[in-house]
Order: C-alpha cells, then sequence, then structure tokens
C-alpha cells in the first residue's frame, strides 16, 4: 500500500523547489547585467521581467509553503527532478522574449539542453542574437554543469538532513566532504579555479588569433562555460569550427576533458593524491575506450580518405571522439559531414562513445566510465571465478578514489542503470525513425540528446516535428538526472493521486 | 546574560578550502589533470600517425 503524502509533505517540497528557482533567477542577473553594459535594452527588459517572475515565483513558494518540517530523503529527490522542470519552464522566458525561437517548446528544448549541459539547439539566427542572451546561454550551462542543486545548495540551503538527498538527485551522488554543503562549496571552488585559468588562457589565444580583446574576452568566458560544462554551446553557429585553430582546439579539448573528470577525483587530486589520476578506474575506462574508438576511427577514415595528410586527420578524430567521450558535443565539421564523410561506421563510432560518456559526479552525462569500468571488471571477475577451485574465494575490486569492494548491490546498480540508458537511446532511436529520419541518424542524435553530448547530424532543427522536440527534452532530463529522481517524482505524484 | 557567540561552522569549512596553504595543492593537481589530458591527446596523435603510415 502507498502512503499518500501528508500537506506538510508537499510543503517541504515547494518550499525547497521555490528556493532552487530563486537561484536560477538570481542568475539572470548576469544577462540583465551585460543587457546594461551593452545598452541592449529590449534584452534588458527581457530579462528585468524573468528575474523578476523567477524572484516573485520563489517567494510565493516559500510563503504559501512555510514549513518547520526538514526535508527528509524522499523530498530531496522529488524537489530535485521538480526543481529542473521549474527551472527550465522559468529559464526558457528569456529566450521566448527574444523572439529567436520559433514557440515556446523551442525556448524550453533550448533551456533544457543548456542545463542539462546537452548542447543542442533550435534557436534562430544565433550569429545575430544579444550578447546578454549569449551570456544567459553560457551561464545556464555552466550552472546546469555544476548543478542548479549545487547552486542552491551553496547559497540558500541552510543545511539539512535532506540536503544530501537533493544533492544525490541530480546525478552526483559523491562526497567531496563530509558536510554536503562544503562538498558542493569545493565544487564550486574547482569550477571557478578552471574558470580563472581556461578564461584567460582562451582569451589571450583569442587575441593572438587575431580576436579584439573585447571579442576574445567573451568568447574566451563563453567557450569555457560551454567546454568546462561538457555542454558545447559556443557564441557562434559555427560551433568551435569558428576558430580555424589547432592551437584553440587543444586547449578547448583539456579543458573540456578536465571538465569531465569526477569533481571527487578533483578533490581527491587537488588534496594531494596526484597518482588516483591514473588508478581511477573512471580514467583507465576512459582511456581504454577513447584509445579503441580513436584507433578505429583514425583507421575508418584514412582508408576512405576523407583527410589529406595525418595532422588533418588528428584533429578532426581526436576532437570529435573526445568532444563526443566528454559529451561536450562541440564540433570542427559541419553537421552533415558526419553522414556524408564519415559514413554511418564513423557514426556509430562516435554515437558508442557518446552512450558511454565520461565520469559519475562530474558535468558530463552518458553512462559514464564507472558503470563500464564496474560491468567489465564483473565480467572480468565472473571468468577467475568459473577458472578457479571451487574452494577459492575471490573478491571484485576496483579502485575508485580508494580500493573498494563490488559487492553484488553494487554491480546490480550499475548493470540497472546502463540497462535504463541503453533502453533510453533505443526509444529516442526509435522515435527519431518514426519522424521520418534514417536510422543513423535518429540514433546517433537520439543518443546525444540522451547522453546530453550535443553532437548533431543535422536532425535537429527548428523545424524538427515537434512530438521529436518534446522527446528529446525528456530524454535530455532523463539522462543529466540519471533517472531514479525522475522516477521518484512520478511515483510521488502516483501517491499524491491513489495513496491511502 | 549575553550568549557566547557560537563559530559558523559553515564560513569556517569555506575558509579552509580557500587557505593560502592549499594553493600549491590545488596547482599541482590542476597540472597532473591538464597532463592526463595531454596523454589521451598524444595517443590520439599516435593512431593518426600508424593510420596514416598502413592504411594509406
Amino acid at each position: 500500500m502507498s502512503i499518500k503524502p501528508s500537506r506538510d509533505d508537499l510543503l517541504v517540497i515547494g518550499k525547497y523547489t521555490g528556493d532552487v528557482v530563486t537561484g536560477v533567477g538570481l542568475l539572470m542577473a548576469l544577462p540583465l547585467l551585460t543587457a546594461l553594459v551593452f545598452a541592449e535594452w529590449d534584452a534588458a527588459l527581457d530579462f528585468a521581467l524573468s528575474l523578476l517572475l523567477c524572484l516573485a515565483f520563489g517567494s510565493a513558494a516559500r510563503l504559501v509553503c512555510r514549513t518547520t518540517r526538514p526535508m527528509g530523503w524522499r523530498h530531496g529527490f522529488v524537489v530535485a527532478s521538480s526543481s529542473w522542470i521549474w527551472a527550465t519552464v522559468l529559464g526558457a522566458l528569456p529566450y521566448h522574449l527574444s523572439g529567436h525561437t520559433g514557440s515556446y517548446v523551442d525556448a524550453l528544448f533550448d533551456t533544457m539542453s543548456g542545463l542539462t549541459t546537452t548542447g543542442l539547439y533550435l534557436l534562430q539566427d544565433l550569429d545575430h542574437i544579444s550578447m546578454a542572451l549569449n551570456m544567459w546561454r553560457h551561464v545556464l550551462t555552466y550552472a546546469g554543469g555544476q548543478g542548479i542543486v549545487v547552486i542552491a545548495l551553496t547559497f540558500l540551503f541552510k543545511g539539512t538532513s535532506g540536503a544530501y538527498a537533493v544533492y544525490a538527485g541530480e546525478g552526483k551522488d559523491e562526497r567531496l566532504l563530509p558536510h554536503v554543503v562544503h562538498t558542493a562549496r569545493a565544487i564550486w571552488l574547482v569550477s571557478l579555479v578552471y574558470l580563472a585559468l581556461g578564461w584567460t588562457v582562451l582569451s589571450s589565444v583569442g587575441i593572438a588569433l587575431g580576436q579584439s580583446p573585447r571579442t576574445a574576452l567573451f568568447d574566451g568566458l563563453w567557450m569555457f562555460m560551454g567546454g568546462w560544462s561538457t555542454g558545447g554551446f559556443a557564441p557562434r553557429s559555427y560551433n568551435a569550427y569558428w576558430y580555424h585553430s589547432l592551437t584553440y582546439e587543444l586547449v578547448a579539448a583539456v579543458i573540456f576533458t578536465a571538465g569531465s573528470l569526477n569533481f571527487a577525483l578533483h578533490w581527491a587530486v587537488w588534496t594531494g593524491r596526484r597518482s588516483e589520476i591514473r588508478k581511477d578506474i573512471e580514467t583507465v575506462s576512459m582511456a581504454t575506450t577513447f584509445t579503441l574508438a580513436t584507433l578505429v576511427l583514425t583507421g575508418l577514415l584514412a582508408r576512405v580518405g576523407v583527410y589529406p595528410d595525418a595532422l588533418s586527420l588528428f584533429r578532426k578524430t581526436f576532437y570529435h571522439v573526445l568532444s563526443g567521450h566528454t559529451t561536450t558535443g562541440w564540433m570542427t565539421i559541419y553537421s552533415k559531414h558526419f553522414v556524408t564523410q564519415w559514413g554511418q561506421a564513423g557514426m556509430f563510432v562516435i554515437a558508442l562513445v557518446m552512450m558511454i560518456g565520461a565520469s559519475a559526479a562530474s558535468t558530463a552525462g552518458g553512462i559514464k566510465g564507472l558503470r563500464v569500468g564496474i560491468i567489465v571488471s564483473a565480467l572480468a571477475h565472473e571468468m577467475r571465478r568459473t577458472l578457479a577451485p571451487e574452494t577459492a574465494v575471490l573478491k571484485q575490486r576496483y579502485h575508485h578514489i580508494k580500493t573498494q569492494i563490488a559487492t553484488e548491490p553494487v554491480v546490480r546498480a550499475a548493470l540497472l542503470v546502463t540497462l535504463m540508458y541503453v533502453a533510453m537511446y533505443l526509444i529516442a532511436a526509435l522515435v527519431g525513425v518514426l519522424c521520418g529520419y534514417d536510422l543513423s541518424s535518429a540514433l546517433f542524435e537520439g543518443v546525444s540528446a540522451g547522453s546530453n553530448t550535443g553532437l548533431s547530424c543535422g536532425v535537429t532543427d527548428p523545424s524538427m516535428p515537434t512530438v521529436l522536440k518534446v522527446a528529446y527534452i525528456v530524454f535530455m532530463w532523463l539522462g543529466r538526472l540519471e533517472f531514479m529522481s525522475v522516477f521518484a517524482l512520478i511515483g510521488f505524484a502516483v501517491t499524491v493521486v491513489r495513496g491511502r | 546574560m549575553r550568549r557566547a557567540s557560537r563559530p559558523d561552522a559553515w564560513s569556517e569549512g569555506t575558509q579552509r578550502l580557500f587557505a593560502p596553504e592549499n594553493w600549491k595543492h590545488y596547482a599541482a593537481g590542476v597540472a597532473a589533470e591538464i597532463a592526463y589530458a595531454a596523454a589521451l591527446i598524444a595517443v590520439a596523435f599516435a593512431c593518426a600517425v600508424v593510420a596514416e603510415l598502413i592504411l594509406r
């Protein structure tokens, strides 16, 4: 029998969801300031209205949902998933008010894409949007990379028992420090240090490439935000291809690779345990699958002769395999080149690395190296057990921050989540095929949305069917929150209706 | 009677994160992570050279 949530349960959820929406609203101060500095009055009005609406929503939620009851584990998961819905609905306002989206669904698509660090977009005439809207796109993806709940935990929540559940509900279930609020602040510390470093280097490279200081400064900031968050947004429609520079590509690749690392691993390495970077199951898994994918792809493309020499081959393969594997989604080829030049085999290799994705508790999406590593290690363990004498006692060990034993629940959880990701990728491909796209394109784009990557072979376009836009919005949300908190929200809704 | 002020645990924790003695470790950590990314890129370069030499 399911227990109907009490009025207090609803109040707790409403109160903390309001806090997260307030946090998202406060983020709009940055694009508002940008609009004021650059005298973009229309954009300033759009952002002022949207910010006020978010603050009104947050205040109303606090006022209506006044309660002294602390947040529990169950509330935390529901707050995490419902916050993402409200943040998307309200965060889409400036997009829609700008007049650069065909419909509110398109605005929702771009907002969800930004928050989930996917990078697919339906915005029209990207090269002529306001500086403020470009700032908002990149702030969304940067904040989404750390997690909007992390923002609320950092500034708004005053340490509650369910705070860890909200944090875990956002797909980051590893603590860097014993206190979850300190963990949130440590995540910001890592992100801000990289922001200072990456912004400086990218801006300097931009100036060296001949950009004006102002353009280089903003491009550097936005490209950093898009790369570190493994989001894949870029300020121009040509994406990373616009820069035509090997140096820019190398710097960008270092930034998005660092962004794809587990925050717990960052913290271990930053606090003196530097050997963790070569011992951790996630980095080992990533290095292995990256090398295999690169070998296969360079072989395929060299045989077809798409690129004239080894350097061109290297530039295109390393960038896209790494961009796909880290679920960043930056591209240095045109979307259609995946279909016309790389062919189905090349697209399949990229789709595979997108499926796997990067690290757990990072800004990245996909199944995650940790789960792939645990499953492969479980397979090896089963083989060893089959060959070992009957009396032998074998334990499956793996190294993640510390040496751990892969118990049956750990392996089962890894398998279960992997299975859910694979099912989602297949459903995404099926929806694409039913909408009239060929299987390879539908699979590629569906995996890209579900793994929060953002590489596109041309399916994502303002003219795509609305049903596919909505499906991709849901897949991006599911992929980012790793299913559990979404299922918790659905379960909660069911108990509200049918519980006793 | 005035109540003795209680130190704010959150502020203390945050101050510890930003303590000057930590920054040397943070810089070394960043260097290690850059080296990891550079190693992946070097592997890709080796793959491209091998593919070019063998398959073309």
